[in-house]
């Protein structure tokens, strides 16, 4: 057992190790900027003369003066989970639909293993390419607070990054699950990459449209940017809703790959 | 009596409204070699497929070892070695790597196998496979096939890129497996690359499996090719008339035809006609293959 999840590491180290230092140089890069944004109260200002659609989309200007707001608000608000959400579906479709394209997912299947050991593994692979993307993640907050000169509660940097971490694995895993049970990448690809748009845009929008309210729960981004990992820490709830999703999403896939035909 | 390893019993594939096998019947036993053949889009692939546990019948039934393809695939290929003509593989591993991988899959293989089955082979292992012509990593594919010996060979148009010494010791693999008892299922189109390691053939055509019989009755059925030399220009009418007789061609004393009756019908015929001389051969069974082939495209 092991074989196919060192052997897919193995083949995506490269990718993995660039993934990581992006998400880090992203995270740093963000970072540096706090000072100015934490002194000042020109940004404030313009946040506040946003129209409220736009202000749910930046977050409240208040946040921006502590290292937890900015860390919820600025970093991990857009522009991490942008990343690692991209970098968690382009790496769910490759080791699955785009496995059976390229055919090498027949070929194992040709040896002795299991659909059921082959999805798992896979899936564990996946999982554990988001977690060192996430390793990445973790030392690019904690290099950045160091290059600022300030610091945070290292439990709140932990919980921010399994918020990350835990929202990556949702939509890497959807598009994973999409793609065992269709075997077709664009169709996947498609499928997921409007979901996640959807979901995102559905959560962001909510506060300013009544009529989106109902809907927001259902939007696996809605457990993530509110709960506000970076100042309230890790919400238990929210975490179980999450796995839940993710269970929900192998359980599917796994009931269909195991019968399904698959193409060469 | 020889115990079938593989047993297909109406076999049957559907893509859509394209019947891909159609009621399919076939019994092969421990240690012979059979060969699978017939045309492109014939059903070979998609029955190895259905065999290999890749794809689902939409009726019958198929076993190999006693064991349902679909229900024990893992036990089943334990003991299977399997290689297709366009078999993808890890093209970012080096050869090595790639047969180190597959052997872990398989609960582990000598490295000394491998090194000796690449040096037959005469493959670089230590080149990323990606890197590598498609005759090349042909024969890593070979290699991983056969690497932990299986009980048996399931392989799909597996010669396609291999250059002819490469076929050559292809062959000597295939033999030496047949010769250690080991079953070897193989498909192909090209009847002259398999006639001489196959026990038995089975030819398909349109998803329905056309005629099965061993090579040596195989040979004795077919057509024989006749060339007859008279004395004078040839008058091909007392020819014609012979039950049996085919494609007459004519070219001045020369006379050519495919023969497929009875031999005494044939030599009495000619004992009446001023003969020069007569020869009769076997004809290959290339064209007995494309006999089908043209069945095919009628």
């Amino acid at each position: 057992m092991g074989a196919i999840i060192w052997k897919t590491l193995y083949e995506k180290r490269f990718s993995i190790v660039a993934w990581s230092i992006g998400a880090a140089a992203m995270v740093w890069l963000t970072m540096i900027f706090y000072p100015s944004f934490s002194q000042g109260d020109q940004l404030a200002d313009l946040v506040k003369a946003l129209p409220p659609q736009l202000q749910s989309l930046v977050g409240e200007a208040s946040s921006y003066k502590t290292i937890g707001g900015y860390l919820d608000t600025v970093v991990f608000n857009l522009r991490i989970p942008m990343v690692v959400i991209t970098m968690a579906i382009i790496f769910g479709i490759s080791l699955s639909a785009g496995d059976e394209e390229k055919g090498t997912l027949a070929t194992l299947l040709a040896q002795p293993v299991s659909r059921s050991r082959a999805l798992f593994e896979k899936l564990t692979a996946l999982l554990a390419s988001i977690f060192i993307v996430h390793v990445g993640v973790l030392l690019g907050i904690v290099l950045s607070l160091l290059s600022i000169g300030d610091w945070y509660s290292f439990d709140k940097q932990l919980a921010i990054t399994f918020g990350s971490f835990l929202i990556a694995s949702v939509f890497g895993i959807l598009a994973y699950a999409l793609g065992m049970i269709l075997g077709k990448k664009g169709m996947a690809s498609a499928i997921v990459a409007t979901v996640a748009f959807g979901a995102f845009l559905i959560d962001s929008m909510a506060p300013s449209v009544s009529m989106l309210e109902g809907v927001q729960k259902f939007s696996p981004y809605y457990y993530y940017s509110s709960a506000e990992l970076a100042v309230n820490g890790v919400d238990w709830s929210y975490v179980a809703i999450q796995i839940l999703m993710i269970v929900l999403c192998v359980s599917v896939a796994w009931s269909i790959f195991r019968h399904r035909d698959v193409e060469v | 009596m020889k115990k079938p390893v593989i047993y297909i019993h109406n076999l049957t594939k559907n893509f859509g409204k394209h019947i891909a096998v159609d009621r399919l019947n076939l019994e092969v036993f421990e240690g012979e070699v059979f060969g699978f053949l017939g045309p492109n889009g014939a059903g070979k692939s998609t029955t190895i497929r259905m065999l290999i546990g890749q794809i689902s019948a939409h009726d019958g039934t198929a076993t190999i070892f006693g064991h349902d393809v679909v229900k024990s695939r893992v036990a089943i290929h334990k003991r299977i070695g399997y290689l297709s003509g366009d078999m993808a593989l890890d093209l970012n591993l080096t050869g090595k790597q790639y047969l180190h991988y597959m052997a872990r899959l398989h609960g582990g293989v000598s490295e000394h196998v491998i090194k000796d089955l690449a040096h037959r082979l005469d493959c670089d292992l230590n080149k990323r496979i990606g890197a590598l012509s498609r005759g090349n990593r042909q024969k890593i594919a070979l290699i991983s096939a056969v690497m932990h010996d299986p009980d048996m060979l399931i392989l799909d148009e597996p010669t396609s890129g291999f250059d002819p010494l490469i076929q050559a010791e292809f062959n000597k693999i295939i033999l030496d497996c047949k010769k250690r008892g080991k079953t070897v299922f193989i498909s192909s189109h090209i009847l002259s690359e398999v006639q001489h390691l196959c026990d038995r053939v089975g030819f398909i055509r349109e998803g329905k499996l056309i005629q099965v019989g061993d090579m040596a009755e195989l040979t004795k059925t077919t057509l024989k090719q006749v060339r007859v030399i008279f004395d004078d220009q040839a008058d091909v009418s007392h020819i014609r008339a012979v039950r049996g007789v085919h494609d007459i061609t004519v070219d001045g004393q020369h006379c050519m035809f495919k023969f497929g009756g009875h031999m005494h019908d044939l030599i009495d015929k000619l004992a009446e006609l001023s003969v020069v001389d007569v020869a009769i051969t076997d004809a290959d069974l290339e064209e007995l293959f494309m006999r089908y082939y043209q069945g095919s495209k009628k």
